[in-house]
């Protein structure tokens, strides 16, 4: 399992893209899917998601809303409609990115 | 593995004890209760804890910085906000409310109505004493509201906004005993007529400021009155 740095640039990319797939969720619920995902590959730290979940509700891109749950505050995020629209424009990037990579580096694609 | 709701508690005292603003009390709480039910085994709830913390967060640090970060970014939240509000004068149709404004005050000037230059500072004293009132008594509402609660985040971005007007408002005040002390000192050295555009101009220097100042602490005035309507609701 890692707290890849790598993963620092595409973090919010990330959020925004589960949050695309999964409509709203909390914290805790976020660094759960992405360990399913990567199959426990990545680890995503608390320290690291929720300063860049804070700052992508400043810029407008998600909003929070609270349930209560077994009598404690749960914090949800969700996307805004301009978050929702620049999902798409974030991947695209992302890929730019990983393409760049591939060629900077010379890496081949690994298919498990 | 569910808690009781003793485990509940002291995980809620441990929590309380490491985060200062209620915003990370209740995204930490949340988290470390999520993460504790779904271990299978919890022989030691302190220890759990503790691992948590430390892995997640980064251990006491780690949350320092969480805090750090977040209140950097309201505070950068709360000044837009405010620079916003602000610029609201600038545009219509707060440029009539300016335009106006300026247009009564620069008639009673001209034809020396009043004694307009007391009734601005007047003004601008009672402005002043006012917003401090207004502070205080929501002040005092929020924290009987809100007595078993850690302090918003919202308050550190707050108290720097008034900690900047207050300042402000010190400043004019040291500026202007400067130019009387200036004025009377230099009276014998300098011809009248030199004087009066000393004068004048520290005069138009102060009035401006003040203006600025005021339309300052207008905006911070509207912003901590949304906020504090957004807070009562909580």
């Amino acid at each position: 399992m890692s707290t890849n740095p790598l993963l620092k640039g595409t973090l919010q990319t990330i959020i925004l893209k589960l949050l695309e797939d999964n409509s709203q969720m909390y914290g805790y619920e976020i660094t759960q899917k992405v360990k399913e995902i990567t199959a426990g590959e990545i680890k995503l730290t608390e320290g690291a998601l929720y300063p860049a979940l804070h700052k992508l509700e400043a810029e407008g891109l998600l909003e929070t809303f609270t349930e209560i749950v077994d009598n404690r505050v749960r914090k949800y995020y969700r996307l805004t409609e301009e978050g929702g629209n620049g999902v798409a424009s974030k991947l695209d990037e992302a890929q730019a990115f990983i393409d760049q990579l591939q060629l900077l580096l010379n890496l081949k694609p690994t298919t498990k | 593995m569910i808690l009781t709701k003793e485990q509940k508690a002291n995980i809620g005292v441990l929590v309380s004890n490491e985060v200062e603003y209620h915003e990370t009390y209740q995204e930490v709480y949340d988290h470390v209760i999520t993460s504790l039910e779904e271990k299978q085994d919890l022989a030691d709830l302190q220890r759990a804890y503790g691992n948590i913390l430390e892995d997640d967060f980064g251990g006491h640090y780690g949350i320092k910085m969480l805090e750090e970060n977040r209140r950097r970014i309201v505070r950068k939240e709360t000044f837009q906000k405010q620079k916003d509000q602000l610029y609201w004068f600038f545009k219509l149709p707060g440029l009539l409310v300016l335009i106006t404004f300026c247009s009564i005050y620069g008639y009673f000037y001209e034809h020396q109505l009043l004694n307009i230059n007391s009734v601005f500072s007047g003004s601008f004293i009672l402005l002043t004493i006012s917003s401090f009132i207004i502070m205080s008594i929501s002040n005092f509402i929020l924290r009987k509201k809100n007595r078993n609660r850690k302090p918003s985040i919202n308050n550190a971005s707050i108290k720097i906004m008034w900690r900047i007007t207050w300042k402000g408002y010190i400043y004019l005040v040291l500026f202007r005993v400067l130019c009387s002390f200036l004025y009377i000192q230099t009276s014998s050295i300098f011809k009248a007529d030199y004087h009066r555009v000393f004068i004048n101009i520290a005069a138009t220097i102060i009035d401006f400021a003040s203006f600025v100042l005021a339309l300052y602490l207008i905006a911070g005035l509207i912003v901590y009155k949304n906020e504090f309507k957004k807070r009562l609701a909580i």
